[in-house]
């Protein structure tokens, strides 16, 4: 018994797949001026199997790319959730996978197993969860966004990435980092929306990094955490239209675990759509982009696309 | 990232807690003055004759208990000792400390090792009613419970870019009831406490305790 408590439970060490410690994609896109993207968060939930499906999407798509948006794996994040529920199906795609990391994944310290799935190297420090690439000529931003708030989040671990303030070590290495690669087209991503139709509401915390993608000229933002998808106009960090300089939002936390309902519509919501769970497709062009938002079903629908120039 | 600012925070979420705490006993206290009435006591729940200290036990705790909505256990299997004292009226005071196994995982693949070790300590306060039957032989008793775990966090992540070794204490407040029953015989007393526990700063993450309690009592 006093090995027992001394040792507590004390679980099998499991294996990882393999790392592979380039930020860059391991292959080159089929076409570097249409590269093929699918995005979603919200994935895996072995209590109900909808990722199965939404991972069928993606093989159907064949993507360059997939970026998935936090909440990787319900309910806690932790090693075995990724690795017995999540690597069955969306695991697949892992060695094509950039990912943000979500609050489920704090559930377990550190949000640690997310890193070790992923592997720590993508980070620009470990258990970081910010780090940037490129795709073709765009470049792709992957932010923390897990400043506190979340009253499921263990306090001890809440900001323990320096948080998401004007002068955080985050809002700083992004400044630098969009100074360093002035590409024509930027794509950022993080877990909690900026704005959202939902009962989550907008992570107003993320202002200050919008402020700063905006400054820098970005295009897109890709964020998950309300359990639907809704689609933005080009907006301004303070939630004013800008089609010139403002950047577009995709919510797309529809991919596998329970649906939300919509509460008060936000100025600047274009599409909204939680029927289904389903992926968001967007192609890569040089000077734009398209997108279309794909759902499940027994023959999968587009439910919104359309296309855009990035801002000069 | 700033230590300093997390342990700021930490310590801001520990004196968020501690004034739910006071709200909510403020509130408790409220109601029981506004609301209660006086009741005729049942047979088994005639007063002793003094109202002071009618007994004081000692008991050794064996526990086990379960964390939910957490990836990663802090609890699991427990032993601690606790102390109460028994009033005439026949209200119950205890206090105890507990030591929580808790848990550890680990993974790795050829460039990466990560292993993260859990474990706490559990101290409480707690206030309850003794309702006795069967000749005060079989002891129900209903409690309210303050507690603090300090839970401890030792992280090892290895990797290609950079190593993380770091140990990080926390406190974390919980309120809750819990039921127990006791058999007593002269001098001793055997039985079950079930514990539900809220934590203010962490309200998804609930956390029950089951406990095999024997004790002394004079």
């Amino acid at each position: 018994m006093a090995m027992l408590l001394l040792l507590g439970c004390v679980e099998p060490a499991r294996q990882l797949p393999p790392c592979d410690r380039r930020t860059e994609l391991p292959n080159e896109p089929r076409d570097p001026d249409n590269i093929s993207v699918v995005s979603a968060g919200d994935i895996a939930n072995c209590a109900t199997h909808m990722h199965e499906e939404t991972a069928m999407l993606v093989d159907n798509i064949a993507p360059d790319a997939v970026l998935t948006l936090g909440d990787t794996v319900y309910p806690n994040g932790s090693i075995s959730d990724f690795l017995d529920c999540y690597h069955p199906s969306w695991g697949r795609f892992r060695s094509i996978t950039r990912a943000a990391v979500g609050d489920h994944e704090y559930h377990t310290p550190h949000a640690a197993p997310f890193y070790a799935y992923f592997c720590s190297e993508m980070g620009v420090l470990p258990l970081q969860g910010r780090y940037s690439f490129n795709l073709g000529k765009w470049h792709v931003v992957v932010l923390n966004s897990n400043c506190g708030g979340d009253l499921d989040t263990s306090a001890s671990v809440a900001d323990n990435f320096g948080g998401c303030e004007q002068d955080a070590p985050q809002a700083q290495w992004l400044t630098k980092d969009l100074a360093q690669h002035p590409a024509k087209c930027t794509l950022a991503m993080w877990h909690h929306p900026r704005f959202s139709s939902g009962s989550h509401g907008n992570a107003d915390r993320m202002a200050a990094t919008w402020t700063i993608l905006e400054a820098a000229g970005a295009d897109l933002v890709l964020s998950g955490h309300a359990h639907f998808y809704e689609r933005f106009a080009p907006m301004r960090a303070d939630g004013e239209l800008d089609t010139a300089h403002g950047l577009r939002q995709f919510v797309v936390g529809t991919g596998g675990t329970g649906l939300h309902t919509f509460s008060t519509v936000m100025p600047g919501s274009a599409v909204r759509y939680n029927a289904t769970y389903g992926v968001l497709k967007l192609d890569l062009k040089p000077t734009g982009y398209r997108w279309k938002f794909i759902a499940t079903g027994t023959t999968p629908a587009s439910v919104d696309e359309g296309e855009a120039e990035c801002h000069d | 990232m700033s230590r300093l600012s997390a342990r700021r925070k930490i310590a801001d979420r520990f004196v968020a807690d501690a004034y739910a705490v006071l709200m909510v006993a403020a509130c408790w206290l409220w109601t029981t003055q506004a609301l209660a009435e006086p009741a005729a006591p049942t047979f088994a729940e005639i007063p002793s004759s003094s109202p002071f200290i009618d007994r004081w036990n000692v008991d050794a705790r064996l526990s086990y208990g379960a964390s939910f909505t957490t990836g990663q256990s802090y609890l699991g299997i427990g032993t601690g000792l606790a102390g109460g004292l028994t009033f005439g009226i026949p209200f119950h005071v205890e206090v105890g400390a507990m030591w929580f196994g808790g848990s550890k995982v680990s993974a790795q693949n050829s460039s990466l090792q990560y292993s993260e070790r859990e474990w706490s300590t559990y101290s409480h306060l707690a206030a309850g009613y003794d309702i006795r039957a069967w000749q005060k032989h079989l002891v129900l008793r209903p409690q309210a419970i303050f507690g603090i775990f300090a839970t401890s966090d030792t992280l090892s992540f290895v990797g290609a870019m950079g190593n993380v070794r770091e140990r990080q204490v926390f406190a974390t407040v919980a309120l809750g009831p819990s039921l127990a029953v006791f058999g007593k015989w002269p001098g001793f007393h055997l039985g079950m406490e079930g514990q539900a526990l809220l934590f203010p700063s962490r309200i998804a993450a609930p956390a029950g305790i089951l406990t095999v309690v024997v004790g002394l009592e004079r």
